[in-house]
């Protein structure tokens, strides 16, 4: 998945890949981190959809566990695909904010 | 019950993705459901709906096709279902009368009856039709399946009444007195009528929710049906009016949603950005199962299950759209300018 694939996605892959730039997380960790982050509430067909289609695309894997709790990581290509896609998200709330304020950016 | 209907959900998946991931996410849904903050059946939702798009998606379509197909077939019944329990009034969900009950059609949702047959339930969107199958025959792997298995679901389900029974002691003594005599349902048969009222359903700016009516119709079913399993299991007998009552306090969880867009009310909501991504996403699996039912390159479907499939989709259909010209691009077009 490129960084226009992911563009093209839902939201939750932003935000799921947000929250694994904090540290590899479980699916449960993971559901409570981007509830308090964005307070969107991901069900775990959802999150595990998501999860999915990210490690099919290579931007996120999954780490070995001990247990059933398996965490997941960002891949390099992840995170390049989140820092290119919050940077565009960025520019383009720099230039709304600045259109509302009657800017010309 | 909420960990059985886990359970169903989970089995919903593809095999393959089960094998790979299953464990995980069941450990999840555990997880989730120890915690007293979560709503257990929004867990169940989720992952039911989570099967839904993993059948769906091509990787998936060699192997486990016609599970998806049936499967997308139960959700959009229950979408059905719960469009009825938006724009009619209120659930109206009754007891079939026994005159109805070899009532095998289904009549659209223009107004009219509609009786919905959990086992021989079809469903079209914008004039797609898909079959649904038996939910059992995807809990014990479809891949096994013969054709002929398909072929013996596909003929009319018999109904087999018993003597009515004392009142089961199922927990919830609030049941709604019904409009007909209360009749014992045996788990194979349980039938649903809903009464449709399209009067508050004015199109172009659509007042329901697909993805609640989704939510809520699968939820308000899979109690319904456990309900009665569960009574079975324990040698009692429980008729479908109080297992709808048990179904409906369950369903009341929905209705106090804290998000409008996905509280269950009677009353209409719009449908926000998110609900429209939804829909549109239940219309491209509904257009990919066409492909699929039309296929002249399936290998794993014999001729004849493709005549059978064919011949389903022309009859005994159900409309739960009801606006011709209906498309994502003009539904989206059609909601208000704040959403």
């Amino acid at each position: 998945m490129t960084s226009m694939g992911l563009r093209g996605s839902s939201d939750r892959s932003v935000l799921v890949l947000t929250s694994l730039a904090g540290g590899p997380k479980h699916g449960y960790a993971l559901i409570r981190d981007i509830e308090e982050l964005s307070g969107v509430h991901l069900g775990p067909g959802s999150l595990y959809g998501c999860l999915t289609k990210l490690e099919e695309a290579g931007l996120v894997e999954a780490l070995p566990s001990e247990d059933r709790r398996r965490p997941y990581r960002l891949t390099g290509d992840g995170l390049r695909v989140l820092r290119d896609r919050l940077t565009e998200s960025e520019r383009i709330a720099r230039v709304g904010l600045a259109r509302i304020a009657g800017g010309t950016a | 019950m909420t960990r059985w209907a886990l359970r169903l959900a989970l089995r919903l998946y593809p095999r393959r993705w089960r094998d790979a991931r299953g464990d995980e996410l069941e450990q999840l849904t555990e997880d989730l459901l120890d915690d007293p903050g979560e709503r257990p059946w929004r867990v169940v939702v989720s992952t039911a709906v989570g099967a839904l798009r993993e059948q769906a998606r091509p990787r998936y379509l060699t192997g486990g096709r016609l599970a998806g197909l049936g499967l997308t077939g139960a959700v959009l019944a229950a979408a059905g279902l719960g469009v009825a329990f938006l724009v009619g009034q209120g659930p109206g969900v009754d007891l079939i009368p026994a005159s109805a009950q070899s009532t095998g059609r289904l009549s659209t949702l223009t107004g009219m009856e509609a009786v919905l047959d959990t086992q021989r339930v079809r469903v079209t969107v914008n004039g797609v039709a898909v079959p649904l199958f038996e939910i059992a025959s995807r809990s014990v792997g479809f891949e096994g399946m013969a054709d002929t298995h398909l072929e013996k679901a596909a003929q009319p389900v018999s109904v087999h009444p018993v003597p009515p029974v004392p009142a089961p002691s199922v927990p919830s003594q609030s049941a709604p007195t019904p409009s007909v005599p209360m009749q014992p349902v045996p788990v194979s048969t349980v039938h649903t009528t809903v009464t449709v009222d399209q009067g508050s359903f004015r199109p172009p700016v659509f007042r329901f929710s697909p993805l609640v009516a989704v939510k809520r119709a699968i939820a308000y079913q899979v109690l319904t049906d456990l309900t009665i399993r569960d009574a079975e299991k324990e040698g009692r007998v429980v008729s479908l009016a109080t297992a709808r009552a048990y179904a409906e306090k369950e369903d009341a969880l929905w209705r106090s949603h804290p998000q409008p867009h996905l509280r269950g009310s009677p009353k209409p909501v719009f449908l926000t950005s998110g609900a429209v991504a939804e829909y549109q996403q239940i219309l491209t699996i509904d257009q990919e199962l066409t492909v699929i039912a039309g296929s002249q390159e399936d290998g794993n479907r014999t001729p004849a299950l493709r005549r059978w499939l064919t011949g389903q989709l022309t009859e005994n259909s159900v409309v739960i759209d009801g606006v011709p010209g209906l498309t994502p691009a003009n539904l989206a077009a059609s909601l208000p300018p704040n959403l």
